[in-house]
């Protein structure tokens, strides 16, 4: 039986002012997958994420999320129904300390219990956050800062975690232990994953799925191995002769 | 409503530009109505409000149509075209006074004055890109220093000729005094300050009108001018620092810079201090010093200055033999319209040519981004520091020219409502368009001068139309903001540019 | 009294009236801190509020029209009921200030709702002119008036006045000024306001309605600005229409002198103009004190650009 599909964008068209970002993009990710979009810069991916978060809103085509279109609801309404996400360049609040980014990330829930102890379950995920609780977030390195991000967009218990660029500007070592966790998180809390990345390569050791963006329309789509062994793939993305 | 707002704005821009100025000045103008509604629903004639509104609207677009006509005509009928509709204007609008029984004349002659100083107002905010809030201070300066150069009681009376290129030095040096501290302040910070010597230059030209020393207690005048000597002394410290050590480029001189400052803050202070003590110590010595500065009145105070200095052709009288003041000029408007259009004529030229230039160029490179430019080899101090100069010999000029002509001034004429009016005119017209700010500046003028001083009145003898000015000014400004970010007559490439900027 | 002389006493009296001049800026510098600090925006009509809450609280107590000076029930529940009554109705004008003349141009250029701003205020006084006239209106004495030093304490300074309208004062604003402190420090919404001002679009990712949030600044800014002009009325007994002008632009400079944006640094600044202003009125004259401010508003700035507590992170340019 096939999974049951979370997200759908239809022939998405986005536009910033005038000028035509997203020429009909149409993805769907499946309830507990990993799907990753790859693409070069202003490929269109970090629109795609702010289109389907609602920072956004389409000139034309639909997105469902869960069988409801939200197209047109406003952002901060999206993570009420179960979308989360960790944009690009973290935009961590760099002058709230890292409990309060964290509890920021709760905004909508009036469950205190249970968000204190997803605070403790970041905090395992994520060591380096605890010892560091009571600190300004803009005082964290970059890598902290990251896990700071994604910690916080799990703060809100989504169906559906954005994930953009997590590892941009990292050490290599740290993109190795983010990636990781955004396997972890997918396996031990079955959070669907939405993930955008220049790094292909890692992107697609973790996915399910991948979608290739070029110019503001999805040029190719396969299951990830496949998309590891596609020529153009490792031509383009993966940099080999 | 956001939503419905941001869908009217999209469907609004498609449409071509002047269509789109149409909508806006109607838009404009139809505020009115509803500002009119609000004010007193039941006893008021609307009909008759809005059939005002649509003479008006009527008379805005046909100059419109006149603008963009004269555009696309070849250069020299342009030029022709121009100087025949300036030089035949104040015999047209002298019958329309006797149709309609406004003043149009000399509302025209202070429209043309206001376009003068937004135009100086524009090469601080169009080209530049710096925020001025007190721009009236120039204003005031040029007036003032008119004044005091031709009251009759301070026995100076230089003729209208020479003053009002004084007034045009004078007021650009306090640009410079004025610009010099707030060259290191970004965006808001420079607003606060700008508004902060708007503020302060009315207040000093208030005080200074009975400036009596002797009958002042010592510490006061301690006080006072140990204040005034300090900041003197800081701010020509200042200008020195900045303008002559146009080199410091590294952190070491930088800090050097810093420490030199300091030091010689340090130095005005003791030397300040010495003579205080030196003033204080001895009280007769004191009183009798001041006692010989009593009574000087250099401004009139809250009085202000009248009567003032007209033009006089003296030279043209005795050389042709004429009678002594038979050319004197009083308050003939016809005449004060000739003299405004050769000086708004010559800044407008000026406006034109420093656009263009490269000085111009260096102005909008620093408004674009300042670190930028500066890697380009252009020092951003001297750029803003001559932005603020001529910006207010602009105004110096046009400052005394509107004192002369008025001949009388006080500082109620020169209060924040006037920096406001001239931004309002520079950011509704399209920042950085000498000919929009031209065009809107007349707009905006007349329109403020006759229709809602003179012919809103009018009509409604009974209600307080007048005050409700600004309503009026917030809801256009509003709306036309929604509508046209870049402004009424936007420069074309800007326009380009801004509209991305906004929707991004 | 406590052996000061006369000089020594004058000086105190300067400093206690700074305090109380302090006290009410800082009710208002809030406000435009706030609001700035949330969308980046001198909101130059904050300072008619102050005027509002105080021909609003002046209708009010026409219209219950207790007996002058209040005592009993109604200086204990009818001047609280009516500081609350005035705090949330000026706190209500400030949002639909903000909805009518801001919210439109969210996304214009940065001059453009500074502009309708400032046309807000001369509106706003223009239609105050109209409501209560355009001469000095008289604001009854409602607060009793006792000597503090002379009457409670038996002491018998030469000039020191401190009376119980200035305990008054402080004893709302202060107060004001902590719960405030501790409602941005402490609590959820509080949060989401810093959030909101750090980053607006990260905190609607959060699931904050950020225009909610915003609306929410200017109500409390506003009720603010309100409680100060009721305070203002009991204390000084008199205003006018314009009166917002003067006491916005000297609120708005303690604003910027302690940092704009920041709470603790409008507190202080507001602390600051109210000494200067109180020893210039003292020792140089009243008529100069506007001038010196500035003066020392425009040297402090060159020193320090971003005021006195102010981040020292560049400000985005116009």
């Amino acid at each position: 039986m096939a999974e049951k599909t979370l997200l759908q964008l239809e022939n998405v068209h986005t536009y910033y002012g005038n000028i035509h970002a997203l020429h009909g993009i149409s993805l769907h990710v499946d309830e507990g997958e990993i799907v990753t979009l790859i693409g070069s810069n202003g490929a269109g991916k970090s629109t795609t994420i702010r289109t389907i978060s609602g920072i956004m809103h389409p000139r034309e085509g639909t997105v469902h999320f869960d069988g409801q279109p939200i197209h047109t609801v406003d952002a901060h309404k999206l993570v009420g129904r179960g979308i989360a996400q960790s944009p690009e360049g973290r935009r961590i609040f760099p002058r709230l300390t890292v409990q309060d980014n964290l509890e920021m990330g709760a905004y909508l829930r009036r469950d205190r219990k249970h968000v204190h102890e997803d605070i403790d379950n970041v905090f395992t995920l994520f060591p380096r956050l605890k010892e560091r609780r009571r600190q300004y977030a803009g005082t964290l390195s970059g890598g902290e800062q990251q896990m700071l991000a994604i910690g916080r967009a799990l703060m809100a218990r989504p169906r559906l975690l954005l994930l953009d660029e997590p590892s941009m500007g990292l050490a290599p070592v740290l993109v190795d232990t983010i990636f990781d966790t955004i396997k972890r998180i997918n396996t031990e809390n079955g959070t669907t994953i939405l993930l955008v990345e220049q790094n292909a390569l890692m992107a697609l050791e973790v996915a399910k799925r991948g979608y290739v963006l070029q110019t503001g329309s999805v040029v190719l789509q396969d299951s990830a191995e496949a998309l590891l062994k596609n020529e153009m793939v490792r031509k383009v993305y993966l940099g080999e002769e | 409503m956001q939503n419905n707002l941001t869908l009217l704005r999209h469907r609004f821009q498609a449409l071509p530009s002047n269509q789109q100025q149409l909508v806006a000045v109607g838009g404009f103008l139809a505020t009115t109505v509803v500002a009119g509604l609000l004010n007193q629903v039941i006893s008021f004639d609307l009909l008759k409000l809005i059939y005002l509104t649509l003479i008006f609207i009527t008379c805005v677009v046909i100059a419109q149509w006149l603008f963009n006509y004269i555009q696309i005509l070849p250069r020299n009928i342009q030029i022709v075209t121009v100087g025949i509709i300036a030089l035949t204007a104040p015999f047209i609008l002298r019958e329309l006074e006797k149709m309609t029984d406004f003043g149009l004349l000399t509302q025209v002659n202070r429209a043309l004055i206001f376009v003068a100083l937004a135009q100086g107002l524009n090469v601080v905010v169009g080209f530049a890109g710096l925020l001025d809030l007190g721009y009236a201070a120039f204003f005031a300066i040029g007036a003032y220093t008119f004044g005091i150069l031709t009251w009759p009681s301070h026995d100076i009376e230089l003729s209208f000729f020479l003053a009002i290129w004084v007034c045009a030095v004078v007021a650009s040096i306090f640009g410079m005094i004025i610009g010099a501290p707030t060259l290191r302040l970004r965006g808001d910070y420079l607003a606060i300050v700008t508004l902060a010597f708007g503020e302060i230059i009315p207040t000093v030209v208030r005080n200074l009108g009975d400036f009596s020393f002797a009958f002042r207690p010592v510490h006061y005048l301690n006080g006072l001018t140990f204040i005034f000597v300090l900041f003197a002394g800081w701010l020509l410290i200042n200008l020195l620092i900045r303008v002559i050590r146009r080199d410091i480029v590294d952190m070491e001189s930088l800090q050097r810079d810093r420490l030199v400052r300091t030091v010689a803050i340090i130095a005005v202070l003791l030397i300040a201090s010495g003579v205080m003590r030196v003033i204080a110590s001895d009280r007769e010595f004191e009183l009798k010093s001041w006692e010989l500065v009593e009574d000087i009145n250099l401004t009139g105070g809250s009085q202000g200055l009248t009567p003032l200095g007209k033009p006089s052709f003296r030279l043209v009288e005795e050389s042709f033999g004429m009678e002594k003041n038979s050319l004197r000029v009083g308050v003939n408007p016809t005449f004060w319209y000739y003299a405004i259009i050769f000086v708004t004529g010559i800044i407008l030229v000026a406006a034109r040519r420093l656009d263009d230039s490269r000085l111009g160029r260096a102005w909008k490179a620093v408004r674009e981004d300042e670190t930028a430019a500066d890697f380009m080899g252009v020092d951003p101090i001297r750029t803003k520091l001559l932005a603020f100069a001529i910006g207010a010999s602009f105004s110096g000029l046009a400052g005394a020219v509107y004192a002369s002509m008025l001949g009388a001034i006080f500082p109620e004429l020169f209060r924040f409502q006037v920096s406001i009016t001239l931004l309002i005119i520079v950011v509704l017209s399209g920042r950085g368009s000498v000919w929009g700010v031209l065009v809107g500046g007349l707009i905006i003028s007349i329109f403020d001068g006759v229709y809602l001083a003179q012919v809103l009145p009018d009509a409604f003898p009974d209600e307080p139309v007048e005050s409700l000015r600004w309503v009026f000014f917030g809801a256009g400004l509003l709306f036309i903001m929604v509508f046209r970010p870049q402004g009424l007559f936007p420069v074309r490439t800007k326009a380009r540019e801004q509209n991305q900027g906004a929707n991004t | 009294m406590f052996g000061m002389s006369i000089d020594q006493e004058v000086f105190v009296q300067q400093v206690l009236n700074g305090l109380t001049i302090g006290g009410y800026l800082a009710l208002i510098a809030l406000g435009y801190t706030m609001v700035y600090g949330i969308i980046e925006l001198i909101n130059f009509a904050h300072g008619d509020l102050f005027a509002f809450g105080f021909l609003f609280s002046l209708t009010l107590f026409e219209y219950f029209n207790p007996a002058a000076p209040l005592t009993g029930a109604d200086l204990y529940l009818l001047l609280p009921f009516i500081l609350l009554i005035t705090m949330a109705v000026t706190g209500g004008l400030n949002v639909v200030i903000d909805q009518i003349a801001y919210r439109p141009l969210r996304s214009a250029p940065r001059l453009a709702p500074l502009l309708t701003a400032v046309g807000m205020s001369f509106a706003l006084e223009a239609i105050f002119a109209i409501w209560k006239g355009a001469t000095q209106i008289a604001y009854p004495r409602y607060f009793p008036t006792k000597d503090v030093f002379r009457e409670w304490f038996d002491l018998e300074p030469v000039i020191i006045f401190f009376t119980t309208k200035d305990v008054f004062l402080l004893s709302v604003t202060i107060p004001l000024m902590i719960v405030l402190a501790l409602f941005i420090d402490r609590t959820r919404i509080g949060k989401a306001m810093r959030a909101c001002a750090q980053d607006r679009e990260a905190a609607a990712m959060m699931g904050i309605n950020v225009n909610r949030i915003i609306s929410m600044t200017f109500f409390v800014g506003g009720a603010l600005a309100g409680a100060a002009g009721l305070i203002w009325g009991l204390y000084i007994n008199s205003g006018r229409f314009l009166m917002g002008f003067e006491a916005g632009l000297m609120a708005f400079t303690a604003a910027v002198l302690g940092g704009i944006g920041n709470i603790r640094g409008a507190v202080m600044g507001s602390f600051i103009i109210g000494m200067l202003k109180a020893l210039s009125d003292g020792y140089i004259g009243g008529e100069w004190s506007r001038a010196i401010i500035f003066g020392i508003l425009i040297l402090l700035l060159v020193f320090r650009p971003s005021g006195i507590l102010g981040s020292t992170q560049s400000i985005e340019k116009v």
